[in-house]
């Protein structure tokens, strides 16, 4: 090669290389885009495992720590699949499953001998969730789990109405697994659950309006009467009818006139789907004396006249660490009273950093009890896990509370949403945290570890007063921020 | 899918350039572990990427100039976009076009480079 081609293919160099440069820096914010959320966990993966993500190939070693994490899951071994969430989480940010099914595993599958949850691993749950929802901003699935952990699992209704509505504003995939779909309708109705949850009966009602009337808008575009697809759209939008007359016809039962949902069912032929009333008016005209109106005339709304709940309770620690609980409750059977005994400096926690390491030395315990013939209370033995209940701190709280929002719609039927249809002379107390405000019953003990430990009796001395347990929950409301 | 076997032949197009770059000039045995041991360090091209953001002034030199000297073997996998369609990529086919364009040029330095070596080697 004569010299002044080596010299011109040497010139050649400079060129290249200063384009080289400038695509590289044109090219890397590109890269960190779809890398974002991805760690490159090389410490603690396995040697097995290790040469993939140097190779680039993250997802599927992702892949294969995820099928690993299922074995240990059907072994049992519980704790071993945290740190494999862990990793493939940051190995491959965009596995919704692992987001979703990781936080179920931490919010529901500790727990202790008695099938009661490890509330301390519910913030590491909600933390994995919102990591999820950042780095996979545009798909539903993630903010509607965060809802519905948010509504059945810490029955926190604002937070779940705030998480259905962010999951209803973002996309669903197709069958290609394209994010071009509108969220899946379901998302919809649960939004509209967690409202009539939260007692927000207007919006409640207006978002199975607005569900009813995309419904039949797809209705309206199928094209094949006879394919499943069809058959599934139309079964839907006969749910949201049916969901959307059901509150309306509670909305009147409740706070206009009762109905008698018998009678109801066999003789109203339409109702108004404005009001809720049904037509004929036979459904809420009174039929006997006890309606205590005269019969023929609309009966008063079920919530009229407020019952007394009479609640009561009577904790004894029988041994260390056993609680053994006589309560009375003139309620319907199958209403459920929570039972929270919690460290006094216990608060719900919200993590800056998702680490599923909880602290060994808290104590929450939540346990749930049926009524019966006007009774409830059972045993409640936490003697037998002394790593969920170490009982390190020297008083703890002991509260017994039935909310009506938590109930069953046929015990709502008699007391309200808003617990309007009950009261107590002893242990009401209206929370007004909430929007609409609701009327719960309560019962608060602070009690000392020597009481935990059996060695002093439980008395009412220690019962102290809703307002002072309401402030208290105010300052963990303080303390555990709202979403958005 | 194309598109993921289309990334992966303009990887395999530059790592073949390199190896014949590096063939110039060391034995067969080096040239495996030097083109290997490149591969790698191109392929986690995120990690030295965010090195170049350390506070560290003497880290971030160092990363910046690995960064933009080594292949970045790393910016065409896109196996991520295939196994997760959700995923977007803002301007997707500017960034395969720029990394198509990258490994020709890069391909191209390499071969002029392994010409210049290979010219000076007595045959």
């Amino acid at each position: 090669m004569s010299n002044k081609t080596r010299s011109l293919l040497k010139l050649a160099l400079i060129p290249l290389a200063a384009a080289i440069v400038a695509l590289q820096v044109s090219i890397d914010p590109k890269v960190a885009e779809i890398h974002k959320g991805e760690h490159t966990a090389l410490a603690g993966i396995s040697n097995e495992f290790i040469l993939g993500p140097m190779l680039g190939l993250q997802q599927a070693v992702a892949g294969a720590l995820w099928v690993r994490a299922d074995e240990f899951f059907h072994e049992g071994d519980y704790d071993a699949i945290l740190p494999m969430v862990r990793m493939v989480t940051w190995l491959d940010p965009h596995q919704i499953d692992v987001y979703i099914t990781g936080a179920w595993h931490l919010a529901y599958n500790f727990t202790d001998s008695n099938e009661r949850s490890d509330r301390r691993y519910i913030p590491a749950a909600q933390k994995l969730l919102e990591e999820g929802v950042e780095n996979n901003p545009t798909v539903y699935d993630i903010p509607f789990e965060l809802g519905w952990e948010n509504a059945d699992k810490i029955k926190n209704y604002e937070r779940a109405e705030y998480w259905f509505r962010d999951a209803a504003s973002k996309k669903g995939t197709d069958q290609q697994g394209r994010t071009n779909q509108p969220a899946p309708m379901f998302v919809w109705h649960q939004l509209a659950h967690t409202l009539e949850r939260e007692g927000k009966i207007d919006e409640c009602l207006d978002i199975w309006r607005k569900a009813l009337a995309m419904s039949e808008e797809k209705v309206k575009q199928i094209k094949e009467f006879k394919s499943p697809e069809a058959f599934q759209t139309r079964n839907v939008r006969d749910t949201e009818r049916h969901n959307l007359m059901l509150t309306l016809e509670r909305r009147f039962s409740r706070y206009v006139h009762e109905i008698n949902f018998d009678i109801d069912k066999a003789q109203t032929k339409y109702i108004d789907m404005k009001t809720g009333e049904p037509h004929p008016a036979n459904a809420y005209l009174a039929t006997s004396p006890d309606d205590g109106v005269p019969i023929g005339t609309p009966r008063p709304p079920a919530t009229a006249k407020p019952w007394e709940t009479a609640f009561d309770v009577r904790p004894t620690f029988t041994q260390p660490k056993v609680l053994d609980l006589k309560g009375q409750f003139n309620i319907a059977d199958g209403a459920r009273v929570t039972i929270r005994l919690h460290d006094y400096d216990w608060r719900e926690k919200q993590l800056k950093e998702f680490t599923f390491d909880i602290d060994q030395s808290q104590t929450i315990m939540q346990d749930q009890h049926s009524v019966r013939d006007g009774r409830w209370g059972r045993r409640i033995d936490m003697s037998k896990d002394p790593k969920m209940y170490s009982f390190t701190r020297p008083y703890y709280y002991l509260i017994f509370e039935f909310n009506p929002r938590q109930t069953s719609p046929f015990i709502q039927d008699k007391i309200g949403w808003s617990g309007e249809g009950m009261t107590d002379k002893k242990y009401l107390w209206v929370d007004r945290s909430v929007n609409p405000p609701v009327r719960i019953i309560r019962k608060v003990y602070r009690i000392s570890r020597d009481q935990v430990m059996g060695r002093r009796p439980i008395t009412e001395a220690d019962v102290i007063p809703n307002a002072e347990y309401a402030r208290i929950q105010a300052e963990e409301r303080a303390g555990a921020k709202q979403p958005g | 899918m194309i598109m993921g076997v289309v990334m992966t032949f303009f990887q395999m197009m530059l790592l073949g350039a390199m190896a014949i770059f590096f063939s110039t000039f060391a034995t067969p045995v080096v040239n495996f572990f030097l083109s290997f041991g490149i591969f790698i360090v191109g392929n986690m091209s995120v990690v030295t990427e965010s090195l170049t953001k350390n506070p560290n002034p003497g880290t971030r030199i160092v990363a910046m100039i690995v960064h933009v000297l080594l292949p970045n073997f790393g910016n065409f996998n896109i196996q991520n976009k295939l196994i997760h369609p959700e995923v977007q990529i803002t301007n997707e086919n500017v960034f395969i076009i720029q990394n198509i364009v990258y490994a020709i040029i890069y391909s191209a330095a390499l071969l002029i480079g392994a010409i210049i070596v290979f010219d000076r080697r007595e045959v």
